[in-house]
């Protein structure tokens, strides 16, 4: 069971994300009327419930790690290969909280509360899913908003 | 029935079975055994259940327990998201009794959680194929978290608990060190507790931090165990019987992101679940000042320390503190959790908490506190408060 992979379910109200993360681009929702930002995708605004005025658009993909987890003991047979794994939450610039993980390869051992990230997108291996994964941002915030790269690694 | 009865809704009866890693029976067998316990212990029969409100998760459901005791249900219900129910039932129970919808209803959860299906791991929520495709919006488990790994109950608590050691300032020796006062100290009840799983384990702080690192920062030790086993409560209308005890306030709450397992919405210490508490104070006419002890939820240790801020036993960010300096036990300000919780004493989501909170009521618990007057249960955003019995 080593060679499991964890892909996301794409749905109608879904695919704007995922299509964006092929894309190299953060997708999130936003309703025109109340200028909410909104992740996970909803329906409608949260606020005035409205469907029409949900939008999406290109976030930064600037954000900031809001909590985190090293996982060293694995709740399923897919991840037993993953171990030790970090899991962040990290908030993104544009408000809402979003789940991810440092980028493969550049896992460190420690991602402080509040560390700035960039988030970077990585192909699940042998599909066609991509993720976003977070890097440490470049210190200079000008530098942060170039940096993001379509990957199909 | 006697001319005392009142309409105000009493939990008349507890039952449970033995409390096991591997119970040898079948869930349908346990719910029908504990049921008959709590009938036993409310002096009445099973003939007299008109109501029955059991979990969503449960694999016994009413229609079993009909044709298990013959008979006919005036009230059927149940209430999701595991553990957040546990108190939800009892409210329900409450608003059903009191409205006169049914007389005698029956709340229960049977689970071999740990012969059966485990629910510290993914195997529930993720089936085992080449490609597992994640769905749905929840977290852990759904397609915004199981691919990154996030798959357990336990991974989102220790990100709450990484979170609370942040807002609070600690480092991740001082949590692991508090964290450690709440594993030990619910051992302790759990150790003169006959039936607790752990009865004869004793834990050390030293113990705790040699524990193995699960999710960072959560050890070993700061988790629930999985175990088999059912809890039953009988709410009635209250006989003006001693046993009987008064279910004076019940509340149910699920805001945004609220359901028991969840990572978008805030801790359970912020203000929003704050509220929520002091409005259950409010309906019961008491304050935290009024709690002789406390049955709070404890899936994690965390979660404990979270619940101590938000029910009021101490200010945001300083549970932590108030554990150290005075522990859970029994000549702390609040005791909590005092059978040894689902930390220790077994993980039937929560309502081997309710029972608890009605043992220290009737002044029959295992450890009991002094003259309780008032005890409050917890699980998800909701909560229960007992009248202790004079």
């Amino acid at each position: 069971m080593a060679d499991q992979v964890i892909v996301p379910e794409e749905t109608e109200l879904t695919a704007p994300y995922w299509q964006g993360a092929r894309e190299g681009e953060l997708r999130i929702q936003r309703c025109g009327g109340c200028d909410v930002a909104v992740h996970p995708p909803q329906p409608v605004c949260p606020r005035c419930h409205s469907a029409e005025h949900m939008t999406w658009e290109v976030a930064s993909g600037r954000a900031e790690v809001y909590a985190a987890t090293v996982v060293e003991h694995a709740a399923h047979p897919a991840v037993v290969g993953w171990l030790p794994y970090t899991v962040l939450l990290v908030r993104l610039d544009e408000g809402p909280l979003l789940i991810t993980a440092p980028a493969p390869h550049l896992d460190s051992p420690d991602w402080p509360i509040g560390t700035q990230v960039q988030l970077s997108f990585v192909a699940v291996a042998g599909t066609d899913s991509v993720l976003p994964y977070a890097v440490a941002a470049p210190t200079d915030a000008s530098d942060a908003a170039s940096s993001r790269h379509p990957s199909q690694a | 029935m006697t001319a005392g009865t009142s309409t105000v809704a009493s939990v008349l009866g507890i039952g449970q079975t033995e409390f096991s890693r591997d119970s040898g029976r079948s869930e349908w067998e346990l719910a029908i055994e504990a049921a008959q316990a709590a009938c036993v212990d409310a002096d009445l029969d099973p003939s007299d259940i008109d109501g029955l409100i059991s979990f969503t998760y449960d694999n016994t459901d009413a229609a079993m327990l009909t044709r298990s005791f013959g008979i006919t249900l005036r009230h059927v219900s149940q209430t999701p998201y595991g553990g957040n129910g546990a108190t939800a039932l009892i409210a329900q129970a409450k608003a059903v009794v009191e409205a006169g919808v049914a007389k005698h209803v029956l709340c229960f959860r049977s689970l071999n959680g740990r012969s059966g299906t485990r629910y510290g791991r993914a195997e529930r929520t993720l089936a085992p194929a080449e490609r597992i495709v994640a769905t749905g919006d929840r977290a852990p488990g759904g397609a915004f978290a199981a691919p990154y790994g996030l798959l357990a109950p336990g991974q989102v608590m220790a990100l709450w608990a990484s979170r609370y050691a942040h807002e609070a300032g600690l480092s991740e020796d001082q949590l692991s060190d508090a964290l450690g006062e709440i594993a030990v100290g619910q051992r302790r009840y759990a150790n003169a507790n006959p039936s607790a799983i752990f009865r004869d384990r004793p834990l050390s702080v030293a113990d705790h931090h040699a524990g193995r690192m699960i999710s960072r920062p959560l050890r070993m030790f700061d988790f629930a165990m999985e175990s088999d086993g059912s809890v039953a409560v009988l709410v009635g209308r209250d006989r003006g019987v001693a046993r009987d005890v008064k279910i004076i306030a019940a509340s149910e709450a699920l805001p945004p992101y609220g359901e028991t397992i969840a990572i978008y919405g805030p801790l359970r210490n912020s203000a929003l679940y704050r509220e929520l508490a002091r409005d259950l104070y409010r309906s019961a006419q008491c304050t935290p000042e009024d709690i002789s002890v406390a049955m709070l939820y404890d899936a994690t240790t965390i979660s404990v320390l979270l619940q101590m801020e938000q029910y009021g036993f101490c200010e945001p960010g300083s549970a932590w503190r108030h554990v150290q300096e005075q522990g859970i036990g029994p000549t702390a300000s609040t005791p909590i959790n005092t059978q040894g919780g689902h930390l220790s004493e077994a993980y039937v989501h929560g309502l081997n908490h309710i029972s608890e909170g009605v043992r220290q009521a009737r002044h029959e618990a295992s450890t009991q506190i002094e003259a309780v007057a008032r005890v409050l249960v917890t699980s998800g955003a909701g909560g229960l408060i007992f009248g202790g019995i004079e």
